[in-house]
């Protein structure tokens, strides 16, 4: 007889709900006083949300007869559109690894210039100090997944849609701000309580006062 | 990329072209000429040939960004009424085929206004605007289903086992 599933509490399934509607994943790792968080991102989230803001901005600028501009701002996998939308993705990714360059332990030694390609994911690993608040971890991926975003849509609307280019480049600056804030945080020490020490007849002197 | 051939046949379009003159001349009112005047017939044909001309070139501007192959319909081949419009277009992995039909439909009215617009300027002028207007309206027509896009598609991330 198969067994019966459990039954999810309330906060399991809005947990599960949480992680459908994520566009990144997060994983600890503990390292002596540091802690090593990775954030992957996963390309083709990145490139759909690229895909649908692009569409929904277009299919709002419809005035009837200005097909061919609606269709030019409206990004897609047509080779062009997708190479273009690839190399502003990689060259966000690299800005975000020089602004988080002191979080992150690479060794390689070499480097190109070849566009990135369409399928995996992007992985950062920051090394973080013990004390790093975790409870921003959600909000670091979430800004780190924006800033990507928005800075691709600022330079393809800077080739098709100029009036609403600067919009995307304010916002990738303002998330560069959140992902500042969110490395900054920490937690409050907590104390210990100190365990009293046996009394043998000797006392243990704590300093003159 | 998806690629589509629209075919606009000559026949057709003339069939067309005699039948909107044929009826314009004969329900117009106080004007007892007016039937042998304005329809075509196929003494008229080297005129109308013309126009037909006009109409691909005016079409292959519109859609040159997508043509991979266009048939040849240069004057050189006059009164051929086998020698179709046909256009081999690649258009974006967006476009939704199943505008292809309709695409097509007012491809083939565009001809058809364009044809009679031009035809009325000799033997109709009153109306001649109204067919040049609707033959705007067609090609805009056309070319609003081509640009059309579809909705991007989301593709949700498979989880790497964590």
């Amino acid at each position: 007889m198969a067994e019966a599933m459990p039954q999810r509490t309330e906060q399991e399934e809005r947990n599960a709900g949480q992680e459908k509607r994520r566009v990144f994943s997060i994983k600890h790792n503990k390292d002596m006083a540091k802690d090593t968080i990775t954030i992957t991102l996963y390309k083709s989230e990145l490139v759909y949300e690229v895909q649908n803001k692009t569409y929904l901005t277009g299919r709002s600028r419809q005035t009837g007869d200005n097909h061919e501009e609606v269709a030019n701002m409206q990004a897609n996998d047509d080779e062009e559109n997708a190479n273009q939308i690839l190399r502003s993705l990689g060259n966000a990714f690299a800005t975000l690894k020089t602004k988080l360059s002191e979080y992150l332990e690479e060794s390689g030694t070499s480097a190109n210039d070849a566009q990135m390609g369409g399928t995996g994911n992007l992985i950062v690993a920051l090394k973080v100090p013990s004390n790093f608040n975790k409870a921003t971890n959600d909000t670091l991926a979430a800004a780190l997944h924006q800033y990507l975003v928005n800075t691709a849509i600022g330079d393809w609307f800077t080739i098709t849609n100029k009036s609403d280019a600067e919009d995307y480049i304010t916002l990738a600056a303002a998330n560069l701000q959140q992902i500042r804030e969110a490395m900054n945080k920490r937690v409050r020490p907590t104390r210990t309580n100190p365990t009293s020490a046996p009394t043998n007849g000797t006392s243990e002197t704590s300093g003159n006062l | 990329m998806i690629e589509v051939t629209l075919t606009v046949s000559k026949q057709r379009v003339y069939d067309e072209v005699a039948k909107t003159t044929s009826y314009t001349g004969a329900k117009m009112q106080g004007d007892d000429s007016a039937y042998d005047r304005i329809f075509t017939t196929d003494s008229d044909r080297s005129m109308l040939e013309r126009f037909w001309t006009e109409a691909c070139n005016t079409t292959t501007e519109q859609l040159k960004r997508f043509i991979v192959e266009v048939s040849d319909n240069s004057e050189g081949n006059a009164i051929d009424l086998s020698r179709d419009y046909v256009v081999k277009l690649e258009l974006s992995s967006s476009y939704d085929d199943n505008l292809t039909e309709s695409v097509q439909a007012s491809l083939f009215s565009f001809f058809v206004s364009v044809i009679v617009g031009k035809w009325f300027k000799f033997t109709n002028k009153d109306e001649t605007d109204n067919y040049i207007a609707d033959a705007v309206g067609m090609m805009n027509d056309v070319m609003a289903k081509i640009y059309y896009r579809k909705k991007p598609v989301r593709v949700a991330p498979v989880s790497q086992g964590e």
